[in-house]
């Protein structure tokens, strides 16, 4: 097992674009926090400082294409046979994915968590602090806010992250998992109008994977809970449990597959 | 009789409804060059894709004792290989994947001895997505030797391998056998082949149709003298009548044991004043026997219909 952590590690940092994505992420993270100075009614800093200025966003991008091809490249390039003729079971190799894909996601929160605080004083240190109360919430700072969020979308990334590695073991080509996971993400937003009238309507297709997608949402806006019919520890619950479900799916799947 | 290093006992494995390998049993003993030939599709990489674990086959797998099996499969640390094509990382240089697979102690000393002795140093530090169709072959055989395995298997090694680095390899493997590796040896250059392999399997359509040494295939094969005379009509006839079996119409092609006795032919010849110009020897070489073999099997194949 360590074997293969240190191996699925190596291959992340031989990666090039491990590197220039982080510093992608840190220009945007920088920039936006110098686009809400310039135009503080379009980015108001304070609301836009509590998404690391947008970043949680961004890390979604690249965590659903950085999961997809950590395991559909093995089958593109044929690695896979290398890997799973080692003395390893295919189930420490998945599980192994799946670790150093928790680790990369959390630094990247940390790393543009800390970019963020840079951007905030380097270019926006005047126009709030870190102690003042929320703009949603009126019993937590800043602060508190910002974890808050960083800590309920994490929890809403790797809900996201469990169907693509589900569909990616299904799946050889990357393509299918990544638009999977995009897909999941963005058109969320543009069906939920009609998945909240359909939840209207019959109470329990509040159980339905997509309306735990809104835990986020909820934690940082309590009264969606009139629309999701859930509380935040219900969301919370359920989230867990059905990313627990899809990568176990996944994982059944790869232990038998065939290469 | 020594513990073997490789044993398949009644391996079977489907496709869907179609069988593609069938009641395969065979055994490698230690230090062994075992060949294993068959025609596109008859079995080769299947097999050895079973015996790596790679895909799933019905039947008892053991390797130098232990069971190895799809999920189970702790004993293939003891095995490297090469199926169908190299794997490789085009964004990672030749070293880096011998550094990734590196295992145990030394591996530092290993990685430079396999870039020694595959002869990598040139290109090693290139990204391998620069590299020619035979640099990512040297590279893949490298990853399957770099561990010191006692088991290798190739699967068809010397594909894209020029001349020189064919006969490299061809000594490496003896090399290492002499030293005590067993090699599983897939190719369809049957003149490699021979010059290598001490052992043959012979796959047709699933199933192992000759398990042979390379010594006894070659003994059993045909043998001839080609001969060139002062007169080659008279000569043809005068052989014949002898009892001499001519093969060929167009030249003088006698078939004879695999020790051949000159003196008779020589002393029928003088009765008739014919002249001996040239002699050769023609023996059969390992493709044409399995060639043999394998049209054999298929007109049985085609009998039992
Ligand atoms: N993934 C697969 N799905 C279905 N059939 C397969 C699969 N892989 C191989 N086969 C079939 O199994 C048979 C044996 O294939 P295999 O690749 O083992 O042949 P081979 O002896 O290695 O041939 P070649 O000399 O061309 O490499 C073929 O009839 C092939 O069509
Ligand atoms: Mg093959």
């Amino acid at each position: 097992m360590n074997t293969l952590l240190w191996q699925e590690s190596f291959k992340l940092l031989k990666k090039k674009s491990t590197y220039w994505v982080s510093i992608m992420l840190a220009g945007i993270v920088l920039g936006f926090a110098l686009l809400s100075r310039l135009y503080p009614k379009v980015f108001p800093a304070k609301m836009f400082f509590t998404s690391s200025f947008g970043a949680t966003t961004w890390v979604v991008f690249v965590m659903i294409a950085a999961c997809a091809t950590s395991l559909s490249m093995e089958f593109q390039y044929g690695t896979i046979k290398e890997i799973i003729y080692q003395q390893y079971s295919r189930s420490t190799i998945l599980i192994s994915k799946w670790l150093i894909m928790l680790v990369y996601s959390l630094y990247l929160y940390l790393m543009t968590g800390i970019a963020a605080l840079l951007g905030k004083l380097l270019f926006v240190n005047s126009k709030f602090s870190l102690t003042d109360i929320g703009v949603y919430t009126h019993h937590q700072t800043v602060l508190q806010q910002w974890f808050t969020n960083m800590g309920s979308n994490f929890v809403t990334l790797w809900f996201v992250l469990s169907l693509v590695f589900l569909f990616a073991t299904l799946f050889k080509t990357s393509t299918t998992a990544v638009t999977v996971g995009i897909v999941t993400f963005f058109a969320f937003n543009v069906v939920s109008t009609l998945m909240f009238q359909l939840i209207a309507k019959f109470n329990w297709l509040k159980w339905n994977p997509f309306n735990f997608m809104n835990y986020a949402n909820q934690v940082q806006d309590s009264t969606r809970d009139a629309l999701t019919k859930l509380s935040d520890t219900q969301l919370l619950v359920g989230s867990l449990s059905y990313t627990a479900l899809f990568l176990g799916i996944g994982f059944l799947f790869f232990r038998r597959r065939n290469v | 009789m020594k513990q073997p290093i490789l044993q398949v006992q009644q391996l079977n494995k489907s496709f869907g409804s179609k069988q593609v390998l069938h009641d395969i049993s065979f055994t490698a003993q230690k230090g062994h060059i075992i060949g294993l030939v068959g025609a596109n599709g008859a079995g080769k990489t299947t097999l050895m894709k079973a015996i790596l674990g790679l895909t799933s086959a019905q039947g008892i797998i053991t390797i130098d004792g232990h069971p190895s099996s799809f999920d189970h499969h702790e004993i293939l640390k003891k095995v490297g290989a090469l199926i169908e094509y190299p794997s490789i990382y085009p964004f990672m240089t030749g070293r880096d994947h011998l550094k990734l697979f590196a295992k145990g102690a030394n591996q530092s000393q290993k990685i430079q001895s396999v870039i020694h002795d595959m002869h990598l140093t040139k290109y090693i530090d290139r990204a391998a997505k620069k590299y020619s169709l035979g640099m990512k072959q040297k590279l893949g055989i490298a990853m399957a030797i770099l561990n010191n395995p006692e088991l290798v298997i190739l699967d068809e090694p010397m594909n894209g391998l020029d001349p020189q680095a064919n006969k490299e390899l061809r000594l490496l493997i003896k090399a290492k056998s002499q030293a005590g590796t067993t090699f599983l040896i897939s190719s369809h250059i049957l003149s490699e082949l021979q010059k290598v392999a001490d052992e043959l399997l012979i796959l047709d359509h699933g199933r192992i149709i000759q398990e042979t040494t390379m010594k006894a295939l070659l003994a059993a094969s045909n043998h001839y003298l080609v001969l060139s005379t002062s007169d080659d009509v008279l000569a043809r006839k005068v052989l014949t009548n002898a009892g001499y079996q001519l093969t060929d119409n167009t030249e003088l092609k006698v078939h004879v044991g695999a020790k051949a006795n000159l003196e008779p032919i020589l002393k029928v010849f003088e009765q008739h004043d014919i002249t001996v110009l040239d002699i050769q020897h023609r023996d059969e070489n390992l493709e044409d026997s399995v060639l043999k073999l394998l049209n054999k099997d298929q007109l049985e194949v085609e009998g039992q219909k």
